[in-house]
């Protein structure tokens, strides 16, 4: 009997320790998650809902309503931030992004965001009122740039 | 050997290389990229060969296993000439009708940006008759190891010179595309069983295209024709057999209206693929009847993996006599049950597809699909060089096996 008991002690121990190392890996992973933004020039005061920037950063949406073209950019130094982008926003994974832009360039149809570095980007966004950029919060400098969507 | 191996290691060597390096320079006036498959196929058929586009010959009777099937490099270059005017030019490699391997012009246009929504594209393009027909050389963009044949061997016509207008625009929370096009074609077509080739010419080619797209939906739809001239040593000696004036005229291929309509769908999420895609090809006044195909294919994502399977079916329709063939002699060429010419004019068939491909780079997959193929009875199935013990009563079922690396640069 005694040994029945210690038995399910030990079950419902490791049961617990189980539940508890699945939600703090849970809680740890979610608190690692890199939050990501899209950014425009502070001077640029467009301001763009989910599916427009879906668009933008998939060619389907190219000028701003003065006429001017839209430059979307992308950091290439976080692929984990980029395949989120991609999943949530876009609603594409990295490997359906991949084909969709080579289907662009091979039809002659488009030509995917350029890609750079996370100081180059805030750069080119701080210098270009056209640009539009996806980097991690932590890389923005708010007095260069003006937020438009966090995720 | 060594020259295979070498083509291999350039095309692994191109696939592994960083990507983007050439894509993400977007403010650079010339850009070079390519795309390409290393591909294996082995058919289990003895009797016929299984092949694709306009080949000679493929897996099956004529070698059980090749590297022909869907093997090809292209290499295109793009350069902007001003904020309008843009030229591309695409050079592709693959086993030709002529059996050489000789690279040809796939695409080679001059794009002007007549507004911000309208281009005007002058040249030569791909056929965008189904949602991969424009693309269908770039194997990597695709689920599947080749396109459905069943489907998208209906359209006569894969590159084509001319005119195409695209208009694009947002419609709420829908991106529309129209597509108009006036074009023509000229290009060789294989004799089963022979080494020689016919010369096809397609003029007066017209196609309409709307594409929609919101969120994870694709749907496209387009209608097609063209007027079709060939003619073959065979075709002639058949038709020079007839007395019938209107009927020899009415089988030959000369200057004969063909007409494509075309509708698919397409739902895709980052977990999740259907597509699901229907054709129906008509060409007046000739020996080819009535044809439709249509398939589904359904794929899930694991991470770097995605199997799917994909049911696909052709179907021909239409008489399959005439009654002008009175005679006993013509009688036989045309009204005959298996060696008329238009009741042998059945190509019925089914296919179920099941594969799985991986992401071994960025830029590059591997893909293993085996095809179960079920020609109907009475049907010559999608196959050519078929010899005289292929069973055109009741075929075998057979199975067609790739392995294929995909990959763009």
């Amino acid at each position: 009997m005694t040994k029945q008991r210690l038995s399910g002690t030990i079950k419902t121990m490791l049961l617990a320790g189980l539940v508890n190392c699945i939600f703090v890996s849970f809680v740890y992973a979610a608190s690692d998650e890199q939050r990501g933004a899209i950014i425009v020039h502070p001077e640029n005061i467009a301001n763009f809902t989910k599916t427009e920037i879906r668009k933008i950063f998939l060619g389907q949406l190219n000028y701003y309503d003065n006429n001017i073209r839209i430059l979307p950019m992308l950091s290439f130094e976080h692929l984990e931030l980029r395949t989120r982008f991609n999943e949530t926003i876009i609603n594409k994974s990295n490997r359906q992004m991949r084909a969709y832009w080579a289907k662009q360039v091979f039809t002659g149809k488009g030509k995917p965001p350029a890609e750079l570095k996370d100081s180059e980007l805030v750069e080119n966004v701080s210098q270009n009122q056209a640009a539009i950029g996806l980097v991690p919060i932590d890389a923005i400098d708010n007095k260069k740039v003006r937020v438009i969507l966090e995720f | 050997m060594s020259k295979v191996f070498r083509q291999g290691l350039l095309i692994i060597l191109a696939a592994t290389s960083p990507p983007g390096l050439v894509l993400a320079d977007t403010d650079s006036n010339f850009k070079l990229s390519g795309f390409g498959t290393l591909g294996y196929s082995c058919f289990s058929a003895d009797h016929a060969d299984f092949v694709l586009n306009l080949q000679p010959k493929g897996p099956g009777r004529t070698d059980q296993c090749t590297t022909n099937l869907d093997s090809l490099l292209a290499v295109q270059v793009d350069v902007n000439i001003n904020e309008q005017l843009e030229a591309g030019l695409q050079v592709t490699s693959d086993y030709n009708a002529d059996r050489s391997h000789e690279p040809e012009f796939t695409m080679a246009q001059l794009r002007w940006a007549v507004t911000h929504n309208t281009m005007l594209r002058f040249g030569r393009n791909h056929n965008p008759a189904f949602i991969h027909s424009d693309t269908r050389n770039v194997r990597f963009a695709m689920p599947w190891t080749r396109p459905p044949l069943e489907v998208y061997g209906l359209s006569p016509v894969y590159i084509q010179d001319g005119i195409e207008l695209l208009h694009e625009k947002n419609i709420g929370d829908w991106w529309m595309e129209m597509h108009f096009s006036i074009t023509e074609s000229n290009f060789e077509n294989p004799r089963s069983n022979a080494s020689g080739t016919d010369e096809v010419d397609v003029v007066d080619q017209y196609y309409a295209g709307l594409t929609l797209e919101k969120e994870s939906m694709l749907l496209k739809a387009t209608y097609g024709q063209g007027k079709v001239t060939t003619s073959s040593p065979l075709l002639d000696f058949v038709l020079a057999s007839l007395t019938d004036q209107s009927l020899i005229s009415d089988m030959a291929l000369q200057d004969d209206m063909y007409q494509l309509a075309t509708v698919g769908l397409q739902y895709q999420t980052p977990d999740w693929l259907f597509v699901v895609e229907y054709g129906y090809r008509q060409v007046e006044n000739s020996f080819f009847r009535d044809m439709q195909g249509a398939y589904l294919t359904i794929g899930r994502h694991f991470d770097k993996w995605m199997p799917y399977v994909t049911v696909a079916r052709r179907w021909t329709s239409g008489p399959e006599f005439d009654n002008r063939a009175i005679g006993p002699f013509e009688n036989y060429l045309i009204n005959d049950p298996q060696d008329g010419l238009l009741s042998a004019s059945r190509f019925d068939t089914t296919s179920l597809s099941a594969g799985v491909s991986y992401q071994l780079f960025d830029s590059a997959l591997i893909k293993l699909q085996a095809d179960w193929l079920k020609p109907d009875d009475n049907s010559w199935g999608l196959y050519t060089n078929h010899n005289d013990q292929y069973n055109f009563s009741t075929p075998d079922d057979e199975l067609l096996i790739s392995l294929n690396f995909d990959f763009v640069f």
